[in-house]
Order: structure tokens, then sequence, then C-alpha cells
């Protein structure tokens, strides 16, 4: 991936037309389905907690589709804060950001809350499970909770024809060869991927009720429950 | 050309269908057709034959054609007017590898083709042996070991979601621009509609079918879609 700062005028713009949207399928729409299942349990003046919320775009998303919620955005990297705050400059009066991780979110209730695209940074050692543990006592009980993961167990024998697949979806969607090649080695080395099943179960131990497949997208697992 | 098909004469309404047909309904319409052209492009040749079962409208062929630029398609589908709509979405250079039959799976030439697609059709067709017979008579027209990609919306008229999965077909549809009005009758049509089955059941279908490594690519709310092999 060509270097990037959150200083770089180009950074939002490029991560907008040419991130998550190029590399996971039906990105937007995955959104939609999202805040259309926590709109069945929260009121219209929702407040809703997106954990690694940098980057915006979910936040942008949900703030069109339902003009009376509320965001806090929880996410560790500047970089990533920076283009939040940018891309959803049109909303800013309602979103608040917090630099850190699960546990410095504010302790809510929240009324509905999402981890799209982050869960597969943690370690399956106990992080996994504390940062679901974390998020669910912030929520109100009954509300929606969405989860958007990769699911490429890396112990399967066929880990790499699917890290191949994901590339040539990417490729296909128009992605930058370099970021694309940059992101395969990164499945490898930066993600702890785990089997669809493995998320399930770590949904029910931290306490969350009716997990619901709702989003399939090749190696991408979306999930609606209950806290 | 038929009395409906003329209105897809008409470049406004067939760019009308291109968005308030099946992709304002089902999550991700243009996704999944993209997710399935990578798929397939995987063991198909470049010069693979491909059959559509369902070819009316035209989505799938159009989107399928970007995918393999020398492959060549036959498409079924019994509705000549969907027939119709479908040389006018997929346009003048598709056509030219396109070949289109009015009839359904069994009508289709004998092949044998490297690749074949079932997109929105299974779930009209009831349970009774038919969906069987749909897949199999697709099964008997692929090489061995050609892929299969099966894409349907399931449900279960008499379980505990049925409800719950209607209201969210219809606010999905809403949202989408689907007029309210036209979606009334979805409730009742779903729950007469003795093609809706649980997704357990289609994989079922599927492996008596004689398909195998069947893999689950897509999920939108209650739409889901498959690959399996020959």
């Amino acid at each position: 991936m060509k270097a990037l700062h959150f200083d770089d005028p180009d950074f939002a713009r490029h991560y907008v037309e040419d991130g998550p949207a190029r590399f996971v399928p039906g990105y937007e729409v995955m959104h939609r389905m999202a805040a259309q299942l926590i709109a069945e349990r929260a009121p219209d003046d929702a407040s809703i907690l997106v954990l690694g919320a940098g980057g915006g775009l979910e936040i942008r998303s949900m703030a069109a589709l339902q003009p009376g919620w509320t965001f806090h955005g929880v996410d560790p990297s500047d970089e990533m804060l920076a283009t939040g705050r940018a891309v959803c400059a049109a909303v800013a009066d309602r979103v608040v950001w917090t630099r850190g991780f699960i546990p410095d979110a504010p302790d809510g209730p929240f009324d509905g809350a999402t981890c799209l695209l982050t869960l597969h940074f943690l370690t399956d050692d106990g992080a996994k499970l504390e940062a679901l543990q974390a998020i669910r006592r912030r929520l109100t009980p009954g509300a929606a909770f969405i989860l958007v993961d990769l699911c490429l167990d890396k112990a399967a024998p066929g880990y790499d024809a699917l890290r191949d697949r994901y590339a040539r979806f990417a490729l296909d969607s128009g992605a930058h060869p370099g970021d694309v090649a940059h992101t395969r080695d990164r499945l490898k080395t930066v993600l702890h991927t785990v089997s669809p099943e493995r998320n399930e179960a770590l949904l029910r131990e931290a306490g969350f009720n009716g997990a619901q497949l709702f989003y399939a997208g090749l190696g991408w697992r979306g999930w609606g429950a209950c806290a | 050309m038929t009395a409906f098909a003329q209105n897809f004469a008409d470049p406004e309404k067939v760019a009308r269908y291109a968005t308030l047909g099946p992709p304002a309904f089902m999550p991700g319409h243009g996704g999944v057709l993209q997710m399935a052209g990578v798929l397939l492009a995987e063991t198909v040749p470049d010069d693979g034959q491909v059959l559509i079962v369902g070819a009316g409208g035209g989505l799938e062929t159009r989107a399928l054609a970007k995918a393999g630029p020398n492959w060549r398609f036959v498409g079924v589908d019994p509705a000549p007017a969907m027939l119709d709509l479908a040389r006018a979405i997929v346009g003048p250079e598709v056509n030219e590898r396109l070949e289109l039959i009015e009839g359904v799976a069994a009508d289709a030439p004998p092949g044998p083709f490297d690749a074949a697609t079932l997109i929105l059709v299974l779930g009209m067709i009831p349970d009774d042996g038919s969906k069987l017979s749909i897949l199999e008579e697709i099964h008997r027209r692929l090489k061995p070991g050609a892929p299969f990609i099966l894409v349907d919306r399931c449900g279960e008229r008499a379980g505990p979601g049925f409800e719950r999965d209607v209201d969210r077909y219809i606010a999905y549809a809403v949202a989408s621009g689907v007029d309210p009005a036209t979606l009334d009758s979805a409730r009742e049509s779903q729950r007469a509609n003795p093609g809706l089955v649980p997704p357990e059941r289609n994989e079922t279908l599927l492996t008596e079918a004689g398909f195998s490594g069947i893999e689950v690519f897509y999920v939108g709310m209650a739409w889901r879609g498959w690959i399996g092999y020959a």
C-alpha cells in the first residue's frame, strides 16, 4: 500500500473509495442490513456504540439511514479516527469519538452496538471474549449487537486458497493491486481470524442470545444477536 | 416481441428493472453476481460454456459475461417476455455469445457445460420432487467437477421466524425504493409458496442431486448462495 498518513488529504478519499468497499462483498448493503436489524430493537433516538469505528464508514451509513441516532465511536488508531472525523463531517454533531479499546468506551447503556471488521484483530486467547463481554455490559438488555468478521480458519487446510479468493475478489472490484497484495499478507501476519463456529461460540459465551447469520460474502460472516 | 417485452425496448424501463427489480429485494445483489463470477472463474476455462437456468431478466448473464469475457452462455427461461428483457439487459456484445431458449432446465441442450447457475428460481418450485428434478437436470448437463451456483430465498412457512422474515423482506424493499403498495400481497404469497424451504433443505437437495464440496458464499437476510461441484 502506498504510504498514507492521517495528514495526507488523500487518505480519507482513498479509504472511502478504495478501502473496505472493494474488499467486502456487498459492503454498503451490509451496513443497511445492520442498521435495519438494530432498528428493530432500538428507539428512534437510539445511542449506538460503534467499535472499531475509525474510518467512519458505518457511522456515516447508519447516520444517513437513521436521522435520530447518535453514535459513540471507539478506535485505537489516530489515523483511522482522523479519517472517521473527515468521513462523518456532515454528521459531526451526532458523533463522539474515543481513542482507545473497548474498555475505554463509556458505560452506556447503549441501545445497540456494532463491531464490524474489527474482532479479527484480537487474539483468541481471551481477548476476543473479553471484548464481546465488554460490549454486552454496555448494552441495554435485549438490545441488538451486530458482529461482522472475516472468518477464515487459519488452521484449516484450504486457508491459502481462501486468501487467494479474497484477493481475486478485491482485484475484480478494482482495488489497487498493491493494496490487495499488502492485505493478502496481512490476513496471515496481522489478523487472528477464526472459523464462523468459533465466533458463534464466543458470542454465546459472552452472553449474547439468538445469534443469527444475516450476512455472508465469501469468507465474511455477519451476525445479529441480542444482549 | 410480446407486449410486456415492448416495455423493455425502452431504456428507462430496462434501467428500472436493473435497480428496482431483484436488486431492490435481495441485499447485495450486485455483489452476489460479482462473487459468482469470481468463484466460477476459479475453474471455468477461458472458452467455457455456461448454462444459465432462469436466464430471463439477464442480470446474471450480464455480470458473468464480464467475469468471463470469452465464455459462451446458453440461457433457458419459460417466460418469453423475460427472455426479451434479457436480450435488452445484456447488450449487443453479450448477445453474440448468448443463446436463449424458451423452456425449463429439461429443455436445455445436453452440454456438457463447464458451469451452471440457478439464481432466484428454485424458491418458486414446489418441493414435491420438482426441486430435486431441476437440480438433477442441471447436474447431468455438467462436466464432472464443474461448478454450480445456487442462489435462493429461504425460510419456513410454518416456522417461528416466518413473520419476522417477511417484515424484514418488506422493510428492505421499501428502503430500496419499492412502492409499499406493491408489497401488500407479499406476506400471503410467501405463505402460500410451496417452494419456500429452509436453507438446510436446499443443501440436502444439492447433495441428493449429486453435488459435492457445497459451500455457502452468500447470506443476505433470508437469501442464501451456495457453490457446489458436479
